[in-house]
């Protein structure tokens, strides 16, 4: 099957002459390394799983999960005082009609929980999905935000 | 892979500068009628995206913002035949993934011929 296209950004190189011959050989390449690494069972490995991030503001944890391709509905967020689940799955689809040639973007199952490092204000939370990223805001309980001790002059004079 | 995973992930442990660069993964399908470009750029808007087509390169960059105010910058670049009709590329971004339909030059869809009886 003759393929029209050549895609240097993963080749690394620029190949003029049959590129369908190439993808072929780096597909087979790249599926032997995930059987391989699936066998081995580092899940970490693999970078089809959604990124994380966990930053703290100060009055609030921020929490960023990438999860392209997903939609609310294909979404579960379960939140404690100190911790925080997520469940999603990306179902694999091929559009109608057509013929894969390259599989990068693979689909995904995870749950995640993340262990918070303070208390929050489950009442106050909010969850954004926007852009293929969901961002939790999670303010955090009156006595784990920081506070501000004034500093009072003490009398050294006499 | 795994479905449970509880390990906490921060960011990432290496030091991080204003920028991070990241190929994004991409899936290619073909029809009879041309190629469907699929690629995953989580937290890429519209405004944030660009697509640009110089004979023969495709280039599809984008900018999302990243954990603690850093920026990653995605870029991936496609060669496209002589073949393919560049004139019908069209994009779409949705839920953080681009799709880029290319029609083949009419030349070379497969057509039908009817055959008619003498």
């Amino acid at each position: 099957m003759l393929t029209h296209w050549n895609d240097f950004g993963s080749l690394g190189f620029h190949r003029r002459r049959s590129p369908g011959l190439a993808f072929d050989v780096f597909d087979g390449l790249r599926r032997d390394m995930e059987r391989l690494f699936a066998a081995y069972g580092r899940a970490e490995t693999t970078p089809f799983r959604p990124r994380f991030s966990l930053e703290d503001t100060g009055e609030a944890l921020v929490v960023r999960a990438e999860v392209p391709g997903l939609e609310q509905k294909d979404l579960e967020l379960s939140l404690e005082a100190d911790t925080v689940t997520l469940k999603g799955e990306r179902k694999e689809v091929v559009p109608e009609g057509y013929t894969p040639r390259r599989r990068e973007c693979l689909s995904y199952r995870f749950t995640r929980t993340l262990p918070l490092p303070t208390k929050v204000d489950v009442e106050k939370a909010e969850a954004v999905l926007a852009h293929g990223v969901l961002t939790l805001t999670l303010p955090k309980v009156k006595e784990a935000q920081p506070r501000r001790i004034p500093v009072r002059t003490g009398s050294s004079e006499q | 892979m795994s479905e449970q995973n509880t390990a906490v992930e921060t960011a990432e442990a290496t030091p991080r500068g204003p920028t991070r660069r990241a190929t994004p993964p991409v899936d290619v399908f073909e029809n009879d009628e041309g190629f469907l470009i699929v690629a995953d750029l989580p937290g890429v808007s519209p405004e944030a995206l660009e697509v640009e087509f110089e004979p023969p390169e495709l280039r599809v960059s984008g900018r999302a913002p990243g954990p603690d105010g850093d920026e990653v910058v995605y870029e991936r670049r496609f060669e496209l035949g002589a073949s393919l009709d560049a004139s019908s590329i069209s994009a779409e971004l949705t839920n953080g993934v681009l799709r880029i339909e290319i029609k083949k030059s009419a030349a070379l869809r497969p057509r039908r011929i009817d055959v008619r009886a003498a």
